[in-house]
């Protein structure tokens, strides 16, 4: 005879009773299937990404240019790097920032260099180059299997001309992986691939790494604690697919985090209803075995016997629905690949099982866990159940007039409060992602009101200075007359470019409103961080200080410069300024103020001018120039700051801000000295010399003197050329600037606006033309009306995120609340019969159920209001778009919704019981 | 004067092919102020009788008049109203409301007609009964016997013209049976209701002005009619 055991008798059970088991079954059919198809699709969702990435970056980890300081036995040994990869920089193609180069086996793995067309070349002569190369190199029309002439200069080598026949077109990367030390043409990674045999005459190379970090290392820790020195290295992103400076791992994770949030939310959305399907099978299964528990219980079983013979027929049901859930669920995961192959790819891999089976195993083991508690609870006999209500009772007024469906509805409230808390928590939800789409459909709209350009071009970083009193002059980028090409494209309605300067405004007395106020903030873990805010902050260099410094303040400055970081920087420029001073022979002191030079709109600039009037023509003419002088508060928030920009004084209300910065100098009609000292970009590196060497290098920029008056002064929220003004500012125009007779860069930013809607190979080919002059000057493009486009589908996608579970999350709220007042109603049949044989109509009695779920729908409302009231206190601000004179009737009459749904739900239950004679209710138990 | 009758009514219990007749074919008439007892074997019909009669359960065919009307062509409303002004009901097992306290139970028909309560009447009442101490206790803290007290109480409360009763005493000792039954007379005969009661306990039928006796769900005999023919 065989062992009797808890799985024989469980699956005894089953077997036996096998329709009754059906909807715990499909319950966790569904946990097993929702676990497997979250977790493939936040799977393929990161592996969708990491392909993007790879696509852009390769694999690799980071990258060193010119590998002169350490050798790689070094970099093997000290064990923060797995894998390192050379790449040779055989030549520059000359007076062209175009080099070409080679990789060796493991480089090439770990670039993942990508062909659009063509093959790589495979022996001497042949070479491979990305489009963006050609184009600068004037060859964009060159097509695989040309032949190219180039002259080619290898490092510190002698020009030769060489002749390749082109084999292939790369997929753009080289550009991702530009950094600002890209001055000297070799240290960038090649744009053209030449076969590694291919010989140049005279001239040495350069070799990059790019390297993979060791388990569990990154950046940041190989910066600060690798014992190998690197003196040009640079972490890749795979979140940005570019270069960076800092990356501590924290981001990368967070920003994962954040991809698949949508897949754990709406898994845990979905699978916490699949929880309650089985919470609620259970239940119903459990109920009917009310008779054979008791029995079991009277004969002595204990609670954990009774929990242990009824759990394992919920983990038999689980063994055989794992293979049944994981199949449709690999499959729905491919069909979303196929929708989305972008997004989300298709990838199986064994280690997926382990969250898979733990989530499955949670679900059922949580789900599970009360209705067995409520069985294993039950004592033998079932009457002794009133016994715990009398107890919960205490003293109850006995009333003598009353409606009797709020009384008993009443009483239950009071005696069974907890009751409906599952289904408040999830009214909660619905309310509070109801609060989120608001937010996010508001948004959406308010982002619409925009004119936003179409296209946007801008340099990147190659005139970048540390000094804030002069101009540098690059060469290689885009200027004003190539960019006026940009006009002449069919469909492109107008085109508005932005210069930035650093000008000198040279003052006797520099004003209180530029000095700079400190306040400090104390982080999580204690630790205080000084913030600076002034009216003033150059483009180049901090807030400063230094410029109400006396002899003393100087002095005491230079005492400490060795163990005071801040004070060695700010001696620097103080020791700067006194050199413009001295090599310029001027008393007052060198202001550096940014500069703005655009076309104006005057009539779009009209709203913020807060004296004086905007005259285009005496702009032009040099006499006049306008200034941005901001008025702002500035106040903590939530361990950070935030600051606002007001029109008005009348706009600030006094007791909000910490502090208010306001300008009480500068009006219509105030003069202005100006001063522009400009120089070229190789005089760059005598800025970290001596004094003596800062005069000489002062002495060689060309000054532009030049007085102006202030026509109108601008503040408030301002935007120029669609960039927003942050400090203290003169605007002037480009004919402005000539006849001040400054000397300008080329333009930062430009922007393109397009004559309504292009059809989609139309804005291709706009794009195209615009990247091709942006190319030319080493500027880069952003498509705005894609990446508008791509802002609004993900906004899009968060609201149809947020409605579905909103949908969901009602749905499970009203079938939370019924299926539990309908247990309750299945238990109180009897009660019912009684109330119907003394004359209670259909009306009381859903009246006698009808209070839990208002109050449980107040119990998941009220927290949410409370916590929509906190977010709206000045400095807890999270919601920005919403408003609560839209949103707080939206949520209420959600909560409402969802009382009306439930009593919808709770009326056909009574109605269905009332369908029997009350002999039948009254006989029920 | 009569004050319900039923004719030809008829009650029959499906399992799968076959049917039971709980009743078969009974016609009876109450006069107004009677005190009937209904006796019987176990399953002779005598509850479903009762429960038929007083419009809790609907008969496979036959009719019950109360005041002219067929009770089953009124709708479920209709039923209710004439249920918590009309009808009162005792049955055997004490079917309260658990959370209701036993004053609050006693007062549920006439609050569900939405009428004031009559207080020297119900004080009265329950007085008579002896429950005035427990009054503020809930179900659960009250014995059978003062359960089933509450439940008369109920019954009475809103002077009903009929009372029904499904074996009052059937849960309760001999002695406390007794009093329960002395009460239920005394109040009806006070109050000129109509009392038709259901027991197999002949000592309990004895005190009825009739009995009647059913088997297998036929009248076989009733007091009444053999007054007649004596």
């Amino acid at each position: 005879m065989k062992r009797l055991t808890i799985n024989r008798v469980a699956g005894a059970n089953i077997r036996i009773n096998r329709k009754a088991y059906v909807s715990l079954f499909i319950g966790i059919l569904t946990a097993v299937f929702l676990a497997t198809a979250t977790s493939l699709c936040a799977w393929g969702t990161v592996r969708g990404h990491e392909e993007q990435m790879a696509q852009r970056v390769g694999w690799m980890d980071m990258f060193t240019l010119g590998s002169d300081e350490a050798t790689d036995e070094q970099l093997r040994r000290c064990g923060f790097f797995q894998e390192i990869g050379h790449v040779t920089v055989a030549a520059v193609v000359e007076g062209k920032p175009v080099c070409a180069g080679y990789y060796d086996g493991t480089a090439e793995r770990l670039m993942n260099r990508t062909l659009k067309e063509g093959r790589m070349p495979e022996k001497a002569g042949e070479i491979a180059a990305e489009q963006s190369a050609l184009i600068r190199l004037d060859l964009e029309e060159a097509k695989v299997g040309d032949t190219l002439t180039l002259n080619m200069q290898p490092v510190y080598g002698v020009t030769e001309e060489k002749t390749f026949t082109l084999t292939g077109i790369l997929n753009e990367q080289t550009s991702w992986l530009e950094t600002y030390y890209d001055d000297d043409e070799y240290m960038r990674f090649p744009a053209l691939l030449v076969f590694p045999e291919e010989q140049f005459k005279i001239g040495g190379s350069v070799v990059h790494r790019v390297l993979t970090y060791a388990p569990l290392i990154t950046f940041n820790q190989v910066q600060r604690n690798c014992p190998v020195r690197m003196n040009l290295a640079f972490g890749v992103s795979r979140e940005s697919g570019t270069f960076v400076y800092n990356d501590s791992g924290w981001d990368r994770a967070a920003n994962t985090l954040s991809r698949i949030l949508i897949w754990v939310v709406l898994g845990a959305a979905l699978m916490l209803s699949a929880c309650v399907g089985i919470t609620s099978s259970m239940e119903s299964l459990l109920a009917r075995k009310t008779e054979d528990i008791g029995m079991l219980r009277a004969i002595g079983a204990t609670k954990r016997q009774i929990r242990r013979v009824y759990g394992a027929e919920a983990w038999l049901l689980a063994v055989t629905a794992l293979p049944a859930g994981l199949l449709p669920g690999v499959l729905f995961t491919r069909i979303v690949s196929g929708i989305a192959p972008d997004q989300v790819v298709f990838s199986l891999n064994g280690w997926l099982l382990v969250p898979i089976l733990g989530l499955s195993v949670l679900c059922v083991f949580v789900a599970s866990r009360v209705p067995l508690y409520h069985a294993s609870r039950q004592m033998p006999m079932g009457v002794l159940r009133d016994t715990a209500l009398l107890r919960k009772a205490g003293n109850l007024h006995s009333r003598k007039a009353f409606r009797p469906d709020r009384l008993i509805a009443g009483r239950r409230t009071r005696l069974h409060p907890l009751r409906q808390l599952g289904a408040a928590g999830m009214i909660a939800l619905t309310l509070l992602s109801t609060l989120m789409l608001g937010e996010l459909a508001m948004g959406i709209q308010t982002a619409d009101d925009r004119d936003i350009p179409a296209f946007r071009l801008y340099s990147d970083g190659h005139s970048w200075s540390d000094d804030p009193f002069s101009e540098l002059i690059p060469e290689n980028t885009t200027d004003r007359a190539e960019l006026k090409q940009l006009n002449a494209i069919d469909g492109v309605r107008q085109v508005r470019s932005l210069t930035e300067i650093s000008v000198n405004l040279l003052m006797e007395n520099v004003p209180e409103y530029f000095r700079t106020r400190q306040f400090s903030l104390e982080d999580e873990d204690g630790a205080v961080s000084v913030f600076s805010f002034g009216a003033l902050q150059a483009i180049r260099g901090d807030c400063m200080d230094w410029l109400f410094w006396s002899g003393e303040d100087a002095a005491d400055a230079r005492a400490r410069q060795d163990e005071d970081w801040q004070a060695g920087e700010n001696i620097r420029q103080y020791d700067r300024m006194r050199a413009v001073r001295e090599t310029q022979g001027i008393s007052e002191t060198p202001v550096p103020v940014v500069m703005y030079i655009t076309d104006l709109d005057a009539a779009e600039l009209r709203e913020f001018v807060t004296d004086g009037t905007i005259d285009p023509d005496r702009l032009d003419s040099g006499e006049q120039v306008l200034v941005y002088a901001p008025l702002m508060g500035v106040r903590k928030e939530n361990r950070s700051y935030s600051s606002e920009f007001f029109l008005k004084p009348a706009e600030v209300r006094e007791n909000e801000w910490d502090m208010i910065i306001r300008n009480d100098v500068f009006t219509a009609g105030t003069a202005l000295d100006l001063m522009e000292l400009a120089g070229k970009e190789e005089e760059n590196s005598l800025l970290q010399a001596e004094a003596a060497d800062l005069k000489a290098l002062y002495r060689q920029r060309d000054a532009v003197r030049a007085r102006v008056t202030v026509g109108a002064v601008l503040s408030g929220p301002v935007r120029l050329c669609d960039t927003y003004m942050y400090s203290f500012s003169v605007i002037t125009t480009p004919k402005g600037a000539e006849a001040l007779g400054l000397k300008l860069p080329n333009p930062e930013y430009s922007n393109v606006w397009l004559d309504g809607d292009p059809t989609p190979e139309k804005e291709a080919e706009i794009e195209e033309k615009i990247g091709q002059v942006a190319m030319r000057g080493w500027l880069r493009t952003d498509n705005q009306l894609k990446l508008t486009r791509e802002y609004r589908s993900k906004k899009l996608r968060q609201i149809l995120l947020f409605a579905g579970l909103i949908l969901l999350f009602f749905t499970v709220s009203v079938f939370m609340q019924v299926s539990g007042t309908s247990r309750q109603i299945r238990s109180e049949t009897r009660t019912i019969g009684t109330l119907r044989a003394v004359g209670a109509d259909l009306k009381t009695l859903v009246g006698c159920y009808r209070l839990p779920v208002i109050v449980c729908a107040a119990a998941g409302l009220v927290p949410c209001l409370l916590f929509y009231a906190v977010t709206e206190i000045p400095g807890l601000r999270l919601f920005t778009a919403n408003h609560p004179a839209v949103m707080i009737p939206v949520l209420v009459l959600m909560a409402g919704s969802i009382v009306l749904a439930c009593i919808a739900g709770i009326r056909s239950r009574i109605a269905g019981v009332t369908r029997q004679s009350i002999v039948d209710n009254i006989r029920e138990l | 004067m009569e004050i319900i009758r039923c004719e030809d009514l008829t009650k029959i219990y499906r399992s799968g092919t076959s049917g039971v007749h709980a009743v078969d074919g009974v016609s009876l008439s109450f006069e107004q102020g009677s005190f009937t007892a209904v006796t019987g074997k176990s399953g002779s019909g005598k509850s479903t009788l009762l429960h038929l009669l007083s419009g809790l359960d609907r008969p496979t065919g036959g009719r019950v008049i109360y005041q002219d009307n067929n009770l089953f062509d009124y709708n479920d409303n209709q039923l209710s109203v004439l249920r918590r002004r009309r009808f009162g009901f005792v049955f055997q097992a004490y079917n309260l409301v658990r959370e209701l306290t036993a004053q609050e139970n006693i007062l549920l028909p006439v609050m569900l007609d939405g009428r004031k309560a009559d207080e020297d009447y119900l004080k009265r009442l329950v007085e008579m009964l002896g429950i005035e101490d427990r009054l503020g206790h809930l179900p659960g803290a009250l014995s059978g016997g003062q359960q089933q007290r509450v439940c008369i109480a109920q019954a009475l409360a809103n002077k009903p013209a009929l009372l029904f009763a499904d074996e009052p005493t059937g849960n309760l000792d001999g002695k406390t049976g007794r009093e329960v039954l002395t009460l239920m007379r005394t109040v009806s005969n006070e109050l000129g209701i109509t009392m038709i009661l259901v027991t197999h306990d002949l000592g309990v039928a004895e005190q009825a002005d009739r009995i009647i006796r059913l088997e297998d769900g036929r009248v076989a005999e009733d007091s009444a009619e053999e007054k007649v023919i004596g």
